[in-house]
């Protein structure tokens, strides 16, 4: 046998053993090549063929297509699965992102959000950066941080904002003068009404939208009232006087608008207010970051641990604070103008809503709920529950939520009660509760008894979040994916629909990207068969901030989904190139939708790309966080998060990171995390083992091989700490 | 000096020079391992290049690129072996086979470097007797195989930029593009059996 010959055969063997075999990696392909070189260099080595084979060359031709037609039919189908199993699937999003971080210079994250303020990084070899994000905006000086990493600070208000029908923008980023240019996704959200506040009287209720910066002010018989808020309204009260309230994230003041539409704020120092209650007459509201505290007017503050979501008046002058990471209740109550914490109750998974009922009690939405907080291992354990707490925090009644019906056509599906987002109580005692996943209102009746059951859809509410039925029995329900707030009569018909954002009719027509963002927020909270949506851990596109088992192998700590763009790989071991893959999961794991609605993958991917980072409203101390990046870069930390965006996109074996890694995690890859909003992103590490950053850097790092951080000095240690926390 | 010592020495140079450049860009620590795999990667596309290039130019260089080639390929192993040593020594050291080969990038550097070791032992004539080699060629084509392993591996490795493995890949892809170019458009001869 020749050598072309010998080539020939070998490459006709190769195909051969590897089909036989059913191979579905690359080693699998270079195994059967080298089997097969085996097999010709053995069949030369014996000298067989003794005479040459003459054959005419079409007589060649077609018997080798012959040989290799049936074994080729069955390899081709596999070559796509040995391209995943090579993480070659879909090299593209991934390859583009890290060209994107890679360039000179680089900005991240590359997503211009219209309604908030928000800091970039910007990684350039120059002494001097400014940055202009779009048309229409001015341009912002960045501030140098040094190893060439620049902060820029943008905030709509100030510097201007986008063409909010812009889906695009071009940015330019100047260093030492020269120009260049870099396109950033844009996006401006249309209002998001989400939770309701009834008036003492029930006869109003109030909604912020923080992304429109309005409060819409509904009641039954009069046109709805849209009030100006400040910068990202997130919590609203009305006073016994008609005042109105409203705390707010983006800035530092609460404002109070009277009866007669004056206006008056009152600064409480501090930014980042989730939500707002009374204490005694004080007005006080929970802070989430950089440090959780409630915090009143009058200047009573009270540090608390964890990330508070809700807040809610109990009593005269008593509040009970919800937080996550950890998931808890707190009873705080005011003593001689200062504020006590008296009692702490831990929940398994953080309150997907809270509100009081008339004589005080606690009623909290959960996701799962354990009397001796012991969290579920189960694989994506969800049980979604309304549970009730008397004023020692002690539970008295624990209500599953999640129901089938006859529509379901599985066995084990759920087609009712999953999600429940929002929680109220009328005066009488009944429970209305709003459910995202399942697009219904319910009100809950007693033990055994069948809820009655709205079906928003039908209103063109999807997603409601907060249903609460005023003095005259109307029902008032809201639905942030469709901006849109609608009140029925005590019949449960239509009475009023109150449009803040375009129906999907007009942005079909109009703005048909827009129109795909919404889907995708309606498909992120929708619940799958099983009763399980991606809402239900990642709340609200964040994290519930606990652990779940995902896999059978360890509890891992939810991921934050908030400014992902330009981050692939995704999942925790980089397993999904695209985020709309990751729709795979709910149908093969969680048994699919029951109502066919479009390809939800690429719709709750359009939409997870437009959530911008959390904010993180840390102190700055720009000379300390200048020694803080001397030391990120001494202790090798770019080595795998490189600036701008804080990770290098690269996958590692758990072990080769953490050689102290617990049994069980061999083979385990890990994704590099980006460290922006690190400091609301507790518990960290892929086990959720360090509670702190500062654990993070010293005794959760002892081999060095995490950071060298191990034998920094404490004013190292301190500035290190200090620039994280400004991420 | 020969030409093929030449092209050997100027071989050596480039893969020289593009490891001194990437080890100086590479972030501390990391210096040594990223020259040694960039040499190697350098030192393979040069030797697969040796073909294509073999058949446009004059003899007078055709068949000292021949000689260059088996040496700069022997090169290129000998080099992707230290490279393993290496990370192995370092970034590697707590891990265990198994988890090596689940992580893609590494896996590409071990499916490369498994390639360049069996080839390196089977381009000695004495090696070839002893392990009885007589399929010299169709064992040898595995050279591109390790190419785009050894380009994979250099574009998914986490510490360096994702350029490097980019530009390995698109050489490749020329190379791989320009073989059967060079077969129809050379006049000459091949210059090799193989």
């Amino acid at each position: 046998m020749k050598e072309p010959a010998s080539d020939l055969a070998t490459v006709v063997i190769a195909v051969v053993i590897a089909a036989m075999a059913r191979v579905e990696s690359a080693v699998g392909l270079v195994l059967s090549y080298a089997a097969a070189w085996a097999i010709v260099n053995a069949a030369r080595v014996v000298g067989w063929p003794r005479t040459p084979i003459t054959l005419p060359r079409l007589v060649w031709a077609l018997g080798i297509a012959l040989v290799l037609a049936v074994p080729a039919r069955d390899l081709l189908p596999r070559l796509g699965a040995i391209a995943e199993h090579e993480a070659l699937g879909s090299p593209l999003e991934h390859l583009a992102d890290r060209i994107a971080l890679e360039a000179d210079p680089a900005i991240a994250p590359a997503l211009v959000s219209a309604d908030r303020p928000q800091t970039y990084f910007v990684r350039a070899s120059g002494a001097h950066v400014r940055v202009r994000l779009g048309d229409g905006i001015d341009w912002i000086e960045a501030e140098g941080l040094g190893h060439g990493v620049f902060r820029v600070g943008y905030d709509p208000r100030v510097q201007g904002a986008l063409d909010p029908h812009a889906h695009e923008t071009r940015a330019v980023i100047e260093v030492d003068g020269s120009a260049h240019e870099r396109r950033l996704l844009a996006v401006t959200p249309h209002a998001h009404p989400r939770w309701l506040r009834l008036s003492p009287d029930r006869t109003r209720a109030c909604v912020p939208s923080e992304e429109t910066d309005e409060v819409v002010v509904v009641a039954v018989g009069r046109e709805a009232q849209r009030v100006e808020a400040l910068d990202g309204p997130t919590d609203c009260a009305i006073a016994d006087d008609g005042a109105l309230h409203v705390s707010h994230r983006y800035a530092s003041a609460l404002l109070a608008v009277d009866a007669a539409g004056t206006r008056t704020t009152t600064d409480l120092g501090a930014l980042g207010a989730v939500g707002l209650a009374s204490v005694g007459t004080d007005r006080c509201v929970a802070v989430a970051v950089p440090d959780a505290e409630v915090r009143c007017a009058s200047g009573a503050r009270l540090a608390i641990e964890g990330t508070p979501i809700f807040v809610e008046r109990v009593a005269y002058d008593a509040v009970l604070v919800a937080t996550r990471s950890p998931a808890q209740l707190l009873s705080i109550v005011e003593r001689d103008g200062a504020l006590t914490l008296v009692q702490r109750r831990a929940l398994v998974q953080p309150a997907s809503h809270l509100t009081v009922d008339e004589e005080g009690r606690a009623l909290v939405a959960v996701t799962d709920f354990d009397v001796h907080a012991r969290p579920q291992l189960g694989n994506h354990f969800v049980q979604d529950r309304v549970l009730t707490f008397d004023a020692d925090l002690g539970v008295i009644d624990d209500r599953r939520t999640t129901w089938r019906t006859e529509r379901q056509d599985h066995a084990g599906d759920v087609d009712r009660g999953a999600s429940p987002l929002g929680v109220s109580v009328t005066r009488d005692g009944r429970l209305w509760v709003a459910f995202a996943g399942t697009d219904e209102v319910e009100e809950l009746g007693g033990d055994g008894e069948t809820p009655r059951v709205i079906d928003t859809a039908a209103f063109g509410v999807s997603a409601p979040h907060s249903a609460v039925e005023l003095a005259s029995h109307a029902l008032v329900i809201t639905s942030p994916s469709s901006g849109l707030v609608v009140v029925l009569d005590a019949s449960g018909e239509l009475a009023q629909s109150i449009r803040l954002a375009p129906s999907d009719h007009d942005l079909l027509a109009d703005d048909p990207a827009q129109l795909q963002l919404r889907y995708g927020e309606r498909a992120f909270y929708e619940a799958t068969r099983s009763g399980v949506s991606c809402q239900s851990c990642h709340l609200h596109g964040g994290t519930d901030g606990a652990a779940h088992n995902i896999g059978g192998r360890i509890a891992a700590p939810t991921l934050d989904v908030r400014g992902l763009l330009g981050t692939a790989p995704y999942l925790r071991d980089g397993s999904y190139p695209r985020l709309r893959d990751l729709h795979e999961v709910s149908v093969t794991e969680y048994r699919g939708y029951r109502e066919p609605a479009g390809d939800r993958g690429a719709t709750t991917e359009a939409w997870m790309r437009t959530l911008p980072l959390p904010p993180t409203f840390a102190a700055r101390d720009p000379e300390r966080e200048r020694e803080g990046v001397g030391v990120f870069f001494d202790a090798g930390c770019p080595e795998c998060h490189a600036p701008p965006a804080f990770t290098s996109l690269g996958l590692h074996a758990i072990e080769a990171v953490f050689p102290e890694a617990p049994t069980g995690t061999e083979g385990r890859l890990l994704d590099v995390p980006s460290l922006r909003g690190v400091v609301s992103s507790a518990p960290y590490l892929y086990d959720a083992r360090a509670a702190t950053l500062h654990a993070l850097l010293t005794e959760q790092s002892p081999t060095d091989r995490h950071g060298r951080t191990r034998a920094l000095d404490p004013q190292a240690l301190d500035a290190l700490e200090a620039f994280l926390r400004s991420l | 000096m020969s030409n093929e010592r030449r092209i050997v020495t100027l071989a050596l140079a480039l893969a020289a020079l593009v490891a001194v450049v990437l080890g100086a860009l590479a972030l501390p620590g990391h210096g040594l391992t990223r020259a040694t795999g960039a040499a190697a990667i350098t030192l393979l596309l040069v030797a697969l290049a040796a073909s294509p290039i073999a058949r446009l130019v004059p003899p007078v260089w055709a068949v000292p690129l021949r000689g260059a080639r088996r040496r700069v390929g022997i090169a290129s192993a000998l080099v992707a072996a230290g490279h393993a040593v290496l990370a192995l020594a370092s970034y590697l050291s707590p891990l265990a086979l198994g988890p090596l080969l689940a992580l893609p990038w590494l896996r590409h550097g071990a499916i490369a470097l498994a390639i360049l070791v069996a080839l390196l032992l089977t381009s000695f004539p004495v090696l070839q007797r002893a392990l009885r080699v007589r399929a010299w060629s169709a064992l040898h084509r595995l050279a591109y195989v390790a190419a785009v392993f050894g380009a994979l591996h250099a574009a998914g490795v986490p510490f360096g930029s994702v350029y490097v493995g980019l530009t390995a890949l698109s050489l490749l892809a020329i190379l791989l593009l320009a073989r059967p170019l060079a077969l129809l458009l050379g006049r000459r001869p091949r210059p090799d059996a193989d």
